[in-house]
Formats: structure tokens, sequence, C-alpha cells
């Protein structure tokens, strides 16, 4: 199999601790949890859940009001976190617009726009609903709108795999660099908390939710919604610009601990769910040095692209260790494996 | 830019549609000129859609979770290209296979009698929404071959299935996996219906493509795969190739979030990456299966592109048999473009009569002989993201 290091060069994040590394920094040193909390309908009368919100009226300082008058908020954080990830990188004025692939990877989509839309098809009988809203509610719609205020006119791609999306995102984007089918991309993992969401999460889960995520604690279910935008601005090594340090490897397998390397620094995408607990249980007997972040963002299908960034962040501050692999199982027993080294030699 | 370069054969193609149930009912289907139409009330209207025929559709389709149905058409597809792939089960296993599927409806959460509940506030039970994370198109073919493999559902929209074929193109050539099952798959769906027709872009005829009368795409549902395969793999085991994909084009119009860029900017960039990555010129392409919807502003962009890039080129747009079947239709299309290198010979582009004074192109009116090797597919979609696939026929 050909592997190829990837440069990370920027990294734009949108999250409940706030916008960009300096709020994440933040948050690392005074402690995650839910900044935000969700009304959901209950047997019981309403009920309160603890989740990680995103802001995301800052993103006028990235698109065109005009842009942004029919952008769903799922779009509006995809636009921020990519934005945030290119002012990170200092804006590369050398990269020609067609030059720059689109990888986005997401759970569940827009699921709010899904869900308006069917409100406008009840309401309406049928007869009326919003073109507006349908074309919102498509899962690549995040997409569509990132290349229009980002005048790109290169690939693009939405992957929908659930928590395995952006390890599997990410295997494109570097078959992109290594096709030489683009110069960069701007890969990135989005997903929103909508009151469907919020009540379905409540109805799997709501009698054990206990306010804080606890990820190592196996057989407790302790996930914390969250929802938010972890983009990376991608190159072939090589690239002298700004670096972080570089995705060496990108592996998919299917329940197979042994192809970890156990003496490595191990992320772990562990965000309190138990379905996929015992994974992680197993894998961590035998982990030397583990770590979750997942208390900073949340628990959401695209945790995998934040425990990247995080990871070289926390590098990049003196926090984190510069070798590191991250690790995310979802619920069939699939695992993506990202192998990364960050610091000043990108190889 | 460089590009590979490098062919990856096709060994097998799985195929369903309202055309027919199988490649070869399709094949007779395509050639017959004949179409078959349903209708289904919306609203107040009644909308001509292209639907499977109850004999074609897999065990359990309409007895299962209707959020399963883009899941078993895929599979349906998937077995009867394996079958042609001449891949056994126990073949399978021994090799690293990856799934890479697109599709639309089969990601969307869009389970309607389960909203009508919640928005009522009634507190529906949430096993639909269980059988939805069970119901993802590329981990159900995954699981239905036990395949320990990269699984990719592309959701980019129209052009999903042909996106899908592109990127498993590369991890076969790339070596990420030795085999890969890739196409498009979707299913008809009320809520999608709903919106096409918000949008005014539906038809209450039998669709039109390139003709000056048309109104509108008519939506169609079904799968259709191609097995991808590394050539170490089919020397190994003496597969016969079906065709060769030797080029793939991906790109954005970066203009609107549901109308195709008017000039074909972004259609034309996508059409060279093909090219350049199967190192061809436009005068070697022998025909082209267009992605030609029927709706007003789709069959305008590729009939100023084709004869601006392609002068000569025949083209013709098969939605009149298959409908659009949005997701699927990529995946569709590129067996339908390999059948037609197979047969050397494609078919009349159905509904067309009148040429449109707006743009030059003028698809095929009669089945045509395909004297070449290459075959194009292109798909143009919501969101303005176009894909292109270049296939060389086998032996040629």
């Amino acid at each position: 199999m050909t592997e190829m290091p990837l440069v990370i060069s920027g990294i734009g994040l949108a999250g409940g601790f706030g916008l960009g590394r300096e709020a994440l920094v933040d948050r690392m040193n005074t402690g995650g949890g839910p900044n935000g909390m969700v009304s959901v309908k209950t047997e019981s009368g309403e009920r309160r859940l603890p989740a990680y919100q995103v802001d995301v009226s800052e993103v006028i300082r990235f698109s065109p009001r005009g842009a942004l008058r029919r952008m769903n908020r799922y779009a509006k954080m995809a636009v921020l976190g990519a934005s945030l990830a290119l002012e990170d990188a200092g804006w590369d004025t050398t990269l020609k617009r067609n030059d720059v692939g689109l990888v986005i990877a997401s759970g569940y989509g827009a699921s709010e726009s899904t869900f308006d839309f069917l409100d406008s098809m009840i309401v309406d009988g049928g007869s009326c609903p919003s073109p507006t809203l349908f074309s919102n509610s498509v899962h690549s719609s995040a997409a569509s709108h990132l290349s229009i205020v980002l005048q790109s006119g290169g690939p693009c791609l939405t992957v929908s795999q659930f928590e395995m999306s952006p390890v599997s995102g990410l295997l494109t984007a570097r078959q992109w660099l290594l096709e030489g089918r683009v110069e960069a991309v701007l890969f990135g993992a989005v997903d929103e908390i909508c009151p469907v969401l919020s009540y379905c999460y409540d109805r799997f889960f709501g009698a054990d939710a206990c306010g804080a995520i606890e990820p190592f604690t196996w057989d407790k279910q302790t996930a914390v919604m969250g929802e938010g935008a972890a983009f990376l601005l991608l190159k072939p090594a090589g690239d002298a610009s700004k670096s972080y340090g570089c995705i060496d490897s990108i592996r998919w397998t299917r329940s197979r601990e042994e192809a970890i390397s156990a003496d490595c620094n191990l992320v772990l995408g562990a965000d309190g769910h138990t379905c996929y607990g015992r994974f992680y249980r197993r894998l961590s007997k035998r982990a030397a040095n583990r770590t979750s972040y997942a208390p900073l963002y949340g628990s959401l299908s695209g945790g995998q692209a934040f425990d990247v960034a995080i990871a070289a962040i926390a590098a990049a501050e003196g926090h984190g260790a510069e070798r590191i692999t991250s690790v995310k199982y979802d619920a069939r027993g699939s695992c993506g494996i990202i192998s990364c080294h960050f610091g000043s030699d990108p190889r | 830019m460089t590009r590979t370069g490098r062919a990856v054969p096709v060994t097998g193609l799985g195929c369903l549609s309202a055309a027919g149930g199988t490649v070869s009912e399709m094949t007779e289907t395509l050639f017959s000129g004949r179409r078959r139409v349903a209708w289904r009330v919306v609203g107040e209207d009644r909308y001509p859609v292209f639907e499977l025929d109850s004999g074609s559709v897999p065990v359990g389709y309409f007895e299962g979770p209707e959020c399963r149905r883009c899941g078993l058409l895929a599979v349906a597809a998937a077995e009867e290209a394996l079958a042609e792939a001449a891949l056994t089960g126990e073949q399978l296993q021994d090799r690293r296979v990856g799934v890479c599927m697109g599709t639309t409806v089969g990601s969307a959460m869009n389970n309607e009698a389960f909203y009508r509940e919640f928005r009522a506030g009634r507190m529906p039970g949430v096993e639909p929404i269980r059988q939805y994370l069970r119901a993802n198109p590329a981990a159900m073919v995954a699981e239905a071959f036990g395949l320990t493999g990269p699984c990719q559902t592309v959701t980019n929209a129209c052009s999903s299935g042909s996106v899908a074929i592109g990127h498993a193109a590369a991890w076969v050539s790339s070596g990420i996996c030795e085999i890969a099952i890739a196409g498009g798959s979707d299913m008809l769906c009320n809520v999608i219906h709903a919106g096409f027709l918000s949008l005014l872009i539906t038809d209450s005829d039998p669709c039109r493509p390139f003709d000056r009368d048309r109104r509108g795409l008519n939506l169609g549902e079904g799968a259709g795969v191609v097995v991808l395969e590394s050539e170490q793999s089919v020397r190994r085991r003496g597969a016969s190739i079906q065709a060769w994909l030797c080029g793939y084009g991906n790109s954005s119009d970066a203009y609107h979030i549901s109308a195709p860029e008017p000039t074909g900017q972004g259609l034309k960039r996508a059409l060279i990456q093909a090219l350049s990555e199967a190192r061809l010129k436009a005068d070697d392409i022998d025909f082209i299966n267009a992605h030609g919807t029927g709706t007003p502003e789709n069959d305008r962009v590729e009939g100023r592109v084709f004869p601006e890039m392609f002068p000569g080129v025949p083209f013709s747009s098969t939605k009149g048999f298959t409908g659009h079947a949005l997701g699927a239709a990529g995946g569709i299309e590129a067996v339908i473009t390999v059948l037609c290198l197979r047969e050397r010979r494609m078919p009349a582009n159905v509904g067309f009569e009148h040429a449109d004074p707006e743009f030059p192109g003028r698809p095929v009116r009669e089945n045509t002989p395909v004297p070449g090797s290459y075959g194009l597919s292109d798909s143009v979609a919501f969101g303005g993201n176009n894909a292109v696939l270049i296939f060389k026929g086998a032996g040629q």
C-alpha cells in the first residue's frame, strides 16, 4: 500500500470550547466540560441534557452576508472550521482555488434542516414545502456552501459513515494528494445537534446520562452530546509552509487491536459510549500511554478529526506527545487508526 | 498536476433499475426503446416515476424497514456483479475488499412517520432510528459479504455513484485494497420527491432529456455496482476483464446550492481531469452517456459543453429508461457505459424529439453503433459537484 505523510498546515476548530486554538488551549488548561443544555420532552416532563454547543455567529467574519442568508447552521459550522484552518495556515495565497480539494465527514449531515424540511412538508400538506430547506437538507450542502464561499472549484467529497467518517474521508484526502489531483485538501468533520437527535439521545441513554464524560469508565454510559467542526489543511510532505507535523499513516481495520502498536501514545476515541467501550477496554489494557480528548469536545461522530487536531495543538503547546496514534471504533468493531508525528520536522 | 494514469480492471457488473432487474434485462430494455413508466400521486397531482418492477426487488425489500431498502438494493447489485466476476465468498474472505457506495436517501435520517409522531409530541419509540443506524449502504454491503476493508458511503448528491467508483478505483490502484465493490444505490422516497417538486424541476410527463419542450426530471430508483480489481488479483485468479476504468475527474462549480453553473466551467474541469488521467484526447472518446436529467438547466449545460469539447461525439441520456435515480444514477450509468462498450452500440435518447435552439448538442435518436474503445459517463449534481468516468472496452 502506498503511504504518504500528510503535512498539517492549518487547524480550524469550532466546538463547545469555543473557536480556534486559543479557546481550545484555554479549555485544556481550565478543564473541559459541556457548555450548554438542550431540552427534551420525556414521559415525565421536560428534561435538560448537558451538551457541547457551537456559537456560529462569528461566521460573518469569513463569509459575505448574502451567502449566509440561505446557509444553515450545519454549513455555517463547516465554513467557520474551514476558514479558521485557512486563517491558521496564514491564508496561503499561492494555493490556486481549483487545486484545493474539500472533504467533509459527517455522521448525520444537516439534521436540523432535514427535519425543518419535513416540517414544511407536513405543515403545507405536502403541496409547497420549502425549496431552500430541501437544498440545505442534503448531506453535501455544507460542502456546496463551502465551495461557494471559498470559490473552490476542486474535487469535493462528503462522506457519511458514522464514527468511521473521518478515517474514510482521510483515505480519500491522502489519495488526492498522492495522485497529484490537488495541491492541498481542506478536510473536516462536521456534526450538529438538533431537537430530534437530542430526543433520540435521551431515549437511548437518558437514564444513564450523568453530565460529564468519563472516557475510561467502560461500563457506564457517560457520553455527552457534542457538535462542531474540526478542519485540517493538509498538504503533501515537503511543503515548506507552516506545519504542525504529519499524518504518517491512515488505516482501516476490523476489530484487530493487534494492528495497533501498544507502546505508542494512544489517543482513544473513547467518548463515554458503552457500545464500543469493550473495544477500547481491550486496547487500553495493552497501552503504555493513553488519553482521550472527548471531554473537551463531546461525543460526536466526527470525533476522530477533533482528536488529531487537538493532539497536534497539544504537542505544539508542549502539553502533548510528539508521536500519537489516534484510534476510533464504531459499534460494529470497525477501527480507524491514524498515526501522526508533530513538531518542527515534517519529514 | 501529475496523474497516475493507471487503468483499473472492471471484472463484474450488477444493476437493477426500472429498466430491468439485472444487467441483461436492462440491456434488452435499453435497446428495445420501450420504457416502463409508473405514476405516483404526490399532493393532488400524479407524477411519472421509474420504479423497480415488483419482481426485481430483493427478498425482504417491502417487508423490512424502509430505511434498509437502499442497502438491500446495493447488496443485490453487488451480488450480481460478484457473480459475474466469479468471486466466491471464500475468495472474498481471503482478500482485502473495500466498499464504496454513493447514495442520497440511504444516508438521510428523514423517517416521515417517526417525525410526524415526534412533532406531534407523541414521543415515538426509537426503533426506526436503531434501524437507520444499521442501514448505512456501504456497511450493509460489507456485512452481507463479510468484508473487512475500508467502507465509504459517498453523499455527494446526484454524482455520488460516479464519485464512489472513482474513489474505489484509486483505492485499488494505490493498494489500499485488492478488490473494491463500488457504485450507487437509491430508492424512491416521498420526502425527496416533495423536495424536487418544491424546486419545480420535475416533469409531470415522462421526461424528455435534451428536448426543446423538456420540463424536468422524473425520479427513479435502483442500484448500479461494478467490481474493480487489481491487475495482480485478476492475473492470479485468471479472471475475465469486462472493461477498464481509465479516467476519473471531479470538480465543484462553486456557484449555487442547487443550480448548475450555466457556462459549464465546472463540468469542463472534471472532463479535462478525467481525460488527463486516462491520457486521452477529447477525440479519443467514442460516445458519452450524459447525465441528461431533462431539467432545463442541466441539459442546457451539457448540450453546450459536449459539442464544444467533443465535436461529433454521439451522446445520449438513459434517464428516459431509468428515471433519475439520484445517488444511484452514476453507478447505473457506469454499468450502462460498460455494457455499451460490450455491445458496441449505444441506446437512443428516449424522449428526445425536438432540438432545442438554445444549445447545439443533439443526442442520438436511434440505437447507434459504437465502433471505438472509449465511453464516458458524466454526473452533474445538485450543489455543483461534477464527476466523470472514462471506461475502455476489454480487449479493444
